[in-house]
């Protein structure tokens, strides 16, 4: 397989179909909306004002525990909650949105708003079942195992200890094997038409004996976000932080503009990862005999 | 392409002729290409035409020149050139945009415009100035240049080179083709185009200058913080006061009397002021005007003529408002 011809068709195709960050985009300034409006509900953003105005006079901030306390009441964990629970919801179906949107420029069809909702729609619950699969596959052997441990750090310290420092180890193999192994299941199942257990099923055995293509493809994924973490994430973080606490006009419509900018390039560079992650996996499909 | 079939044709063996293309450094695709051609190995008629001219173009081209790989230490007086017609002016920039605009996210800004421009010069231009200046050029097998999506892949090389400890880097200097890590992932090559041994030796010894140096400031400083090179075994005779008083002369002579002239900056009068080497010296209790020098006459210990005389001092006073403050100073000497 040939992982340059695969990176720079990604990167064509989304310089062609720009549409194709249209719902990571959208999904991030969701995010951030819906954290802006947390922030103002429970009071956290008063906290955060005060706390830089206290900072720029010359004062130590505002964020103590007693503050901290008095704004996590049980009203505002409740609203916490339903934030977290509508923030899912949304951000998940944008997701399968952005993979169906992925999906249809791979299988060379018309990038259009009915094909997407359709695909979308198509693919919702079995992108549902696969999300709860994979999170059962990797944190159920993790579950057991600090149960495990916790019942001998009951019976004793020693052995709680020794245990801990080996099943760590056990654990971090664990989930870096069986996630090279699954590597694949989102494009498998929107490529491939096929269910939850069958995707996993297929991934694990396509990956099988080709862990070191599945590396180098993850190596890839990692560099890209690295890069997105080191020149973007921060920088959109450090201006959503500086958007809430500034006190002129100004500033934060100044901050507005580079949030917008570096969401814009947040998304080109998911969206360039997932699509990545499709063409390798169609080259890898076309290499790899069964 | 036309060398296999003539070493063929004079009874050498196909491996051995592979052998000898590899190790004048052609590429290794490019070899396997040319040899399945003239061996008919692969289906040529099957094959699409523009490719195959293209095989034959490129390997033509490289039997007219001789490819010159770009090793490890002209790529690393390459980056010294990045470094200084990039990196400085890029930092200049974003300290001076945050500086006038408190904006710290614009600072990162900038750096994420110069990580675009390092990008767009590499897969568009060829090469970032720092290798365009030395005469490098990136490019791909066939010869051209990498375009955005190299460029990008190879960045991200960069990064997985430089995550497993530079070895990535490292690997220029022993690879036949000269390729790291990122020159591997995205399938590019750095190929000398000029010749520019002055700026290639320049960017070495701008290299090397902070190298040698850095080192050496480190350990003059440790020597100095462990008293080994202490300043003051350099400069036997010293008087030093904290802010508000000034030292303007000492001596101390054969009868054991220290005088120091001390000068009042502290910009208010103050009073009942008294200073104490070992012990208490004349004048004291009285008004100290501001900018007024006196001259104090304090007793000492007489030791062994030449040894170091090493000794703290204070100044106590009493400001107009009534507070009473001390200020610590030490003077340095040699015994009579």
């Amino acid at each position: 397989m040939d992982i340059k011809k695969d990176f720079n068709k990604s990167f064509n195709e989304l310089k062609k179909n720009k549409v194709i960050i249209a719902p990571i985009l959208i999904s991030m300034i969701i995010l951030l909306l819906l954290a802006y409006l947390y922030i103002h509900i429970t009071g956290v953003y008063g906290l955060l004002s005060d706390s830089a105005n206290d900072i720029r006079q010359g004062g130590n901030g505002l964020v103590n525990t007693e503050n901290v306390k008095e704004i996590f009441t049980l009203e505002n964990l409740a609203w916490l909650l339903i934030f977290i629970l509508v923030g899912s919801i949304i951000l998940f179906y944008l997701s399968c949105v952005s993979l169906a949107l992925i999906t249809l420029n791979v299988l060379k069809k018309e990038l259009n708003f009915y094909n997407m909702i359709n695909l979308a729609n198509k693919y919702l619950f079995k992108f549902l079942t696969l999300n709860v699969l994979m999170f059962l596959i990797m944190m159920a052997p993790v579950l057991a195992v600090v149960i495990i441990i916790i019942l001998l750090f009951i019976i004793s310290k020693t052995i709680g200890i020794i245990s801990f420092v080996f099943s760590t180890i056990i654990v971090i193999s664990y989930i870096i094997f069986i996630f090279l192994r699954l590597f694949f299941v989102s494009p498998i199942m929107f490529i491939e038409n096929k269910s939850a257990i069958k995707s996993i099923a297929f991934s694990y055995q396509i990956a099988k004996h080709h862990l070191r293509q599945v590396l180098i493809i993850f190596a890839i994924m990692i560099g890209i976000t690295i890069i997105s973490n080191i020149f973007i994430t921060n920088p959109l973080n450090e201006s959503y932080i500086s958007f809430i606490t500034s006190n002129s006009l100004l500033k934060s419509i100044a901050m507005v503009i580079l949030i917008f900018l570096f969401l814009i390039i947040e998304s080109f560079v998911y969206a360039l990862e997932q699509l990545f992650l499709f063409y390798s996996y169609v080259d890898f499909r076309r290499t790899v005999k069964l | 392409m036309k060398y296999i079939q003539e070493s063929l044709k004079a009874g050498f063996d196909l491996n051995t002729t592979k052998k000898t293309l590899l190790d004048n450094g052609y590429p290794e695709d490019y070899i396997e290409e040319a040899a399945n051609y003239v061996t008919g190995s692969i289906n040529v008629s099957k094959r699409d035409n523009t490719e195959t001219k293209e095989i034959e173009k490129s390997i033509y081209e490289d039997d007219m020149k001789k490819i010159e790989y770009a090793g490890f230490w002209i790529r690393l007086s390459a980056s010294m050139w990045d470094g200084i017609i990039l990196g400085i002016p890029t930092i200049a920039i974003a300290a001076l945009l945050v500086w006038i605009t408190k904006i710290q996210p614009l600072g990162s800004l900038v750096v994420l415009a110069l990580l675009i421009v390092t990008i767009y010069m590499e897969g568009i231009k060829g090469g970032t100035p720092g290798k365009l200046i030395l005469g490098l050029k990136i490019e791909n097998k066939n010869g051209d240049y990498i375009g955005l999506g190299g460029a990008l892949l190879r960045f991200i090389g960069r990064i997985l080179s430089e995550l497993i400890l530079f070895i990535g880097y490292l690997m220029i200097a022993w690879d036949k083709r000269k390729q790291g890590l990122h020159d591997k992932i995205a399938g590019t090559y750095v190929i000398k185009t000029k010749e520019r041994k002055g700026l290639f030796i320049l960017g070495l010894i701008l290299f090397l200058i902070p190298l040698i140096l850095l080192p050496t400031l480190v350990a003059i400083g440790s020597l100095a913080y462990f008293g080994v090179l202490a300043p003051s075994k350099f400069i036997p005779e010293s008087c030093t006061i904290g802010p508000g008083f000034s030292c303007d002369e000492f001596n101390l002579d054969s009868a054991g009397v220290l005088r120091v002239v001390l000068r009042n900056g502290l910009g208010e009068n103050v009073e009942s002021i008294q200073v104490k080497v070992e012990n208490d010296c004349n004048p004291r209790l009285r008004e100290w005007k501001d900018g007024e020098a006196i001259t104090f006459s304090c007793f000492v210990t007489l030791k062994e003529p030449g040894s170091v005389f090493n000794q703290p001092f204070t100044i106590s006073y009493n400001t107009l408002d009534g507070d009473s403050k001390i200020k610590q100073g030490v003077i340095r000497t040699k015994y009579p």
